[in-house]
Order: C-alpha cells, then sequence, then structure tokens
C-alpha cells in the first residue's frame, strides 16, 4: 500500500507468524509462497506496538508518518 | 459470491461476543459452571481489545482503606470518578455502580485463581491512591498498579484452558430473536469470509467503546491515517449497535467525554494525568501557569482570549517520578517510548501540548443494563465499555466479566431451546455479504471518513439545533446513498464495511438523542453536553435518562427515569 | 517563559532510559522486546522508591497544596 510507516526487515524475519496472528487491526496478510508476513492494510494501523514488541527477532520497525505529525 | 458460501451452525449455552476483559472474565467464569460456551473475537484474544498491547491500572476496589461500597459510589458520582461518569450523575443506574464496586474485591481474588498476575516482584499488590481529597491530601490505597503488559495473553490462555470455543477473526453481524428473547447470532469470519449462525440461549456482550463517529485529528484524507484513541477495532460501537438493532435499550448516546487530548505524539489519553496520584502544570502557551481547562466551554474560554495552544509539562516532577511514569508507558501502550524517541521528545522535560475542543469524543453511553448485568431484551448480558456502566474501565470490565459469568448458568437452566428463524438468519446474511458482491462501489474508510466529518461539524462538544438537523439530514442521505454501494474486495474489507454500517446507525442515534436532549448538562463542575441553544440545565430531565431501541426498524427514544439506590443497599453504612 | 524557549520542544538523540534498557536487553539476548521488557521491569523498580508509600504521599500532598494555592491566587 506503499507507506512506510511499517517496516519488515526479511533478512531477520523467521516466519513465526505473530504479528500475523495478533494485529488487531489486521493489518497484515501472510504470503504463503515466501513464508513470511506482508503489510496489506498499512493505513489502518493504530500504533498500538504489538507486532513490534511481539516479533521474536526484532524484525519490525515502526515509526511515526507525516500525517500522524 | 454469498451463495457459495455454506452456511455453518455453531450450538452453544452461551455465546460472548468480544475477546477483551469482559468477554475472557465472562466465559472463564460461566464454563467454571459448567457451561458449553463460545467466544467470537474479530481479531484474537491473545492481543484484542483495549488492554490487548498492555493496562497499567485498574480501579476501583472498594472494601479495603476504610472505604464502604457505598463510600466508593459517593465517590464516583460526587466528582471524583472518571469525568465520564461524573456527567453521567443522576443519569446512571446507581444499582449497577454498588455491584460493580460491591463485587469488585471478590473479582480481583478470582482472577488471580484465573492465572492473571496482579502483584509486584515482591508478592504484595500494588495499591495507589485514588483521586484527592479537596484539602489536598492524597485519596484513598483504593486503585491498583499492575504491570499488564500481559495480560490478555494470560487471560486467552486460561480460556482456552477452561475449554471454551474461540473463534477468532470473526465479527458479529447481528443477533438473532424470536418472541422477544434471544436466541443467537450471526457472524462472519474476516479472513474466509465464512458466514456463521450461533444458536446459543444466552448471550453476554462485551465489545468496546464507540468512538469511531468523530473526526480523525489530522486532516480527513481517506487514503492517509485517523488517530484514533483506542484500538479502532474495538472502538466501532459493534456491540451497541447489534443490541439496539435487535431492540434492547442503549442510553446517554447523547453525551461524551471532554475532549481534552494532548500531542499526536501521545496519541492515548489517560496516560499523563494520574502520573501516580500527582498532577501536571498546565501553561498557555505564552508560559503562563493556569489550570487545566476541565471540558470543551472553558477551553474555548482560553481560545476566545488567545490563549492556546495550551500545554502541560511535567518537569516539576521529581526524578524517581520520571522513572514511573515510563514503567506506566510500558505498560500500557509501550511503542510511545520508542515513538517519543524517534521524535526527541523528552516528556519528563518538554512540554506536549493539550488540544481543547476535538479529537477525544467517546461516546460515554451504552447498552442498558441492570445489576444482574442484564440488558432490556431477553437473554442477552452486558458489561464493560459497551455497557452503560463504561468508563470504570479495566476495573470495572473484570468485576462485570466475572458477576457475570458467575450468574448466568442460573438463566441458562430455565432458557427455553433456542428456535432459530431462518429467514432472519438469511437476512443477516444477505446484508452482511452484499457489499462482496458490488463493482465499482465506495469503500469503507471513505465512508467512515465523512461520517466522522459530518459528526465534527455539526455535532462536536458544542452543539445547536440547527447544527444537528443539518447534519442528520447529512447523515440519512449519506446513508441512503452510499451504504448500498458499500464495496468489499475481500473478508478484510468486508469487516471494515459491517464496522461503518454500525457506526453510521450510532452516528445517527447520537444525532437523534442531542436533539431530544434541549438542555446542557453538567456533572460536578463538568460540563458533558453542551447546548449553546439550550445553555441552562433542565430540571425536569433531572434524573431522566434517554434509551433508544429500534422498533420496526424505527428508532424509538423514551425518556426513562433512573432507578434509585435500592433501600438495602443504601442501608449499608450504618 | 519566553517564546524562544518554547522552540527546545525537541531534542536530538533523545532516548527514554528504560526504552533503552529494554532495547539493549532484547539485543543482548536475541529475544523480543516484550520479553526484555519482563526481564528488565523488576530491575528498574528496584531503583525506584516504588513501596515507600509516605515519600510518594507526601509528594501528591506538596503538589495538591500548589494547586490549591494557585487556584486562590487566580481567583483574587
Amino acid at each position: 500500500m506503499g507507506g512506510n510507516a511499517i517496516k519488515i526487515d526479511y533478512d531477520r524475519c523467521i516466519g513465526c507468524e505473530k504479528c500475523y496472528d495478533f494485529c488487531p487491526m489486521d493489518v497484515y496478510i501472510w504470503d504463503n509462497d515466501n513464508k513470511v508476513p506482508s503489510v496489506a492494510y498499512e493505513e489502518e494501523c493504530y500504533f498500538c506496538g504489538i507486532c513490534f514488541m511481539e516479533c521474536p527477532k526484532r524484525a519490525i520497525d515502526i515509526t511515526f508518518p507525516a500525517s500522524m505529525w | 459470491m454469498s451463495q457459495k458460501i455454506a452456511n455453518k451452525v455453531v450450538e452453544t449455552d452461551v455465546l460472548v461476543i468480544g475477546g477483551g476483559i469482559v468477554g475472557c472474565t465472562a466465559a472463564w467464569k460461566a464454563a467454571e459452571h459448567g457451561l458449553n460456551v463460545a467466544l467470537i473475537e474479530k481479531s484474537k484474544p491473545e492481543r484484542s481489545g483495549k488492554t490487548g498491547q498492555g493496562m497499567d491500572e485498574i480501579g476501583i476496589f472498594p472494601g479495603r482503606d476504610g472505604v464502604t461500597t457505598l463510600d466508593a459510589l459517593n465517590l464516583y458520582l460526587g466528582g471524583r470518578g472518571p469525568s465520564s461518569l461524573r456527567a453521567a450523575n443522576r443519569v446512571l443506574d446507581p444499582n449497577v455502580l454498588y455491584k460493580i464496586f460491591d463485587n469488585a474485591l471478590w473479582a480481583l481474588d478470582e482472577m488471580e485463581r484465573m492465572g492473571i498476575s496482579m502483584r509486584y516482584v515482591d508478592g504484595e499488590f500494588g495499591w495507589m491512591p485514588y483521586g484527592s481529597y479537596p484539602n489536598g491530601e492524597p485519596g484513598p490505597l483504593i486503585e491498583l498498579r499492575v504491570h499488564w503488559h500481559n495480560v490478555k495473553p494470560e487471560m486467552a490462555s486460561a480460556i482456552r484452558k477452561n475449554g471454551i470455543k474461540v473463534f477468532e477473526r470473526t465479527m458479529v453481524v447481528d443477533l438473532l430473536t424470536n418472541n422477544g428473547i434471544v436466541v443467537g447470532a450471526t457472524a462472519v469470519n474476516t479472513r474466509t469470509a465464512e458466514f456463521i449462525t450461533f444458536k446459543a440461549k444466552a448471550i453476554v456482550l462485551g465489545t468496546g467503546d464507540f468512538s469511531r463517529h468523530y473526526n480523525p485529528s489530522p486532516p480527513p484524507c481517506w487514503k492517509y491515517k485517523m488517530a484514533y484513541n483506542n484500538c479502532p477495532a474495538s472502538a466501532a460501537g459493534d456491540g451497541h449497535a447489534v443490541a439496539f438493532r435487535a431492540g434492547a435499550d442503549i442510553t446517554r448516546t447523547e453525551t461524551m467525554q471532554p475532549a481534552i487530548v494532548r500531542d499526536e505524539i501521545l496519541l492515548q489519553p489517560g496516560q499523563f494525568y494520574l502520573n501516580d496520584g500527582i498532577t501536571a502544570k498546565t501553561f498557555n502557551w505564552k508560559g503562563e501557569e493556569i489550570s487545566r481547562p476541565e471540558g470543551p466551554l472553558e477551553y474555548l474560554q482560553y481560545f476566545n482570549k488567545g490563549m492556546v495552544p495550551l500545554y502541560q509539562t511535567l518537569e516539576h516532577l521529581p526524578d524517581d517520578f520520571q522513572k514511573r511514569l515510563e514503567i506506566h508507558i510500558m505498560d500500557e501502550t509501550p511503542l510511545r517510548l520508542k515513538l517519543h524517541g524517534d521524535r526527541g521528545f523528552n516528556p519528563g522535560k518538554h512540554w506536549y501540548q493539550v488540544a481543547g475542543n476535538r479529537g477525544s469524543h467517546v461516546l460515554s453511553g451504552g447498552i442498558v443494563i441492570d445489576e444482574y448485568f442484564q440488558t432490556t431484551l431477553k437473554g442477552v448480558y452486558a458489561g464493560g465499555e459497551c455497557s452503560e456502566a463504561c468508563g470504570i474501565g479495566a476495573g470495572g470490565a473484570l468485576t462485570a466479566g466475572m458477576s457475570i459469568g458467575e450468574n448466568i448458568h442460573r438463566y441458562v437452566s430455565t432458557a427455553p431451546e433456542p428456535v432459530i428463524d431462518k429467514a432472519m438468519v438469511e437476512h443477516q446474511k444477505r446484508t452482511a455479504l452484499a457489499p462482496l458482491s458490488v463493482k465499482d462501489g465506495t469503500v469503507p474508510m471513505e465512508l467512515e471518513c465523512s461520517i466522522r466529518s459530518i459528526c465534527e461539524e455539526f455535532a462536536g462538544p458544542i452543539k445547536t439545533e440547527g447544527m444537528l438537523r443539518e447534519g442528520l439530514r447529512r447523515l440519512s442521505s449519506l446513508k441512503r446513498a452510499f451504504l448500498p454501494k458499500l464495496m468489499a474486495i475481500n473478508p478484510h474489507y468486508l469487516m471494515r464495511c459491517m464496522e461503518v454500517r454500525n457506526i453510521l446507525d450510532l452516528a445517527e442515534v447520537h444525532f437523534k438523542t442531542a436533539l431530544e436532549r434541549k438542555e446542557t448538562r453538567s456533572g460536578s463542575s463538568k460540563s458533558q453536553f453542551i447546548r449553546l441553544d439550550y445553555p441552562e440545565n433542565d430540571p425536569s430531565l433531572d434524573n431522566k435518562h434517554f434509551c433508544v431501541r429500534m422498533e420496526n426498524g424505527k428508532t424509538m427514544i423514551v425518556a426513562k427515569e433512573v432507578p434509585e439506590l435500592n433501600q438495602e443497599y443504601a442501608k449499608e453504612k450504618n | 517563559m519566553p517564546e524562544s524557549e518554547l522552540d527546545k520542544h525537541y531534542e536530538e538523540n533523545y532516548q527514554s532510559p528504560l526504552w533503552n534498557l529494554v532495547k539493549n536487553r532484547a539485543e543482548q539476548k536475541d529475544i523480543s522486546y516484550y520479553a526484555a521488557y519482563r526481564e528488565v521491569l523488576p530491575e528498574y523498580q528496584k531503583t525506584i522508591r516504588y513501596k515507600d508509600a509516605e515519600w510518594v504521599m507526601e509528594q501528591i500532598r506538596k503538589r495538591n497544596m500548589e494547586i490549591i494555592e494557585q487556584r486562590k491566587a487566580n481567583s483574587k
């Protein structure tokens, strides 16, 4: 969706599905071919930080976009 | 597409809608009484709801530090409770509050039995003062400091161990009734669009508050972000809306919590005022210290004098409190400290803006309940943020949930075998799945943005008759023109479409009841319902609340008397 | 406070001390931030007068008295 508030470091991601599993807004979808999450609905993220905090490899970074300033 | 999806039917004694604090505790406790319980949750109970990412304090718990249940009731209704209930002064059933407070310590014990971490590392409870007395003395130690960054995983584990059937990513469509009693509900899986019919003897509504009818703080450009105060998934008013459409009463839909929010960087309210009991300093933009405005009208006075923006600072707090505050933030909104760092915002040193009259208009009403948490629709129970006893927070929610779970088997054992009306199921299915077949329609977020803009512009914290009428006209025409055009290209967006339908129904109710209340009503000193055209209190509306429900597709508004406190409870003190 | 000082709203390279601890612990042990916070929290609490109720009450009392005085001054 072209946003940059949520960044996944795919080199670190181990495909545990926690972000996809826990996101209360269902922002992630699962890429079954590559066994990794993908950010599909970034505009719905409300910065609760659950994926960021839960990720066992700290592969997700969340920053405020310009529209939230 | 809707024809391709087969009907799935699930039979259960109790269907719990919402997997937050109320839902999990009610389900856990009901299962302990041997009931068959199913729970549906729009995301996953492990991290869903208002406490999904964590919670820092809960309360209040009378029965300790010399505070009786009746004392607590007076503290709340007399002006020291959360602002939404102060406003509710005289419009909230005192017996409901009494029951919540009276069972609070029992519910706390039950929480420990459930396996929820409640204590400090030293094994003790962390009691903290609840507000302060007018003479400056700190209040009684009846508020509980908790480090609940892990509360939801603990709760989810408890309900799964207790054999509750958990339906994740499943959103309620509507309740099913037959001859005036509830017989189940329909729901849709938000990742597969599977339509599920639940046949149940009783239903517990444990959904969240309703705050997605007001404008996001940033400009309402639907392609961009919206700002939220709480988890938007649990703030769409799903429970309010399904109860309302099924014929249950909802109340106080015209009132709202005062709209004082701070800098977007902090996003969530509730964090910086408490500060373990210490009040922050407030300044106007010139740096002159002022009293914190308590509502939109007070803020407007500063605005008119050119004194805004207003700021707060915590720089006067001792270092120890700065550290406490960090822990508060980590416990409740853990991403926040990292975001502060990104922006270079030091909460112990820098000023942060408090916005005055927009942004945080949370509906402070909910589904009408009696002291047994029964709604006016037989077989339906409600607690926490979606009920009229909202505003007590997680403490009120856990007591409500535990109490419902403790008592619901009495109703279930006498309830008749539910008989589902197939035509009703089909109608709900068609309504729910319709957006999947719409091509070139309107995406739900665009419609939501319009609703929020209309609410902000024509209702807002300060209301007048003409503006309310125009706003209602716009909402109604918006509904007529765009609800049938709502489009969902996948099940995820279908969920958003169903939410928007709920938001639109409740936004209309908000306008309609606001038009009915031709007065300005304050709880203690706080203005909660402001009509510029009726600036005075109308004594004939004292002790009255507006109950709204849907009857044959029409909205019915009835002013009802608020019950007095039961004589037995009132005697307690002596 | 003079206007110019209001510009000092943000600073470069600010990191919350607690967040720093959590981040470092998570990186050290290669665990999630939640897991790291669970470890760090009790250690951080030990650096605070968490259980000194008297002291806490005194701080609250002090600030409350300031507010009362300020209200009196405002109403004059």
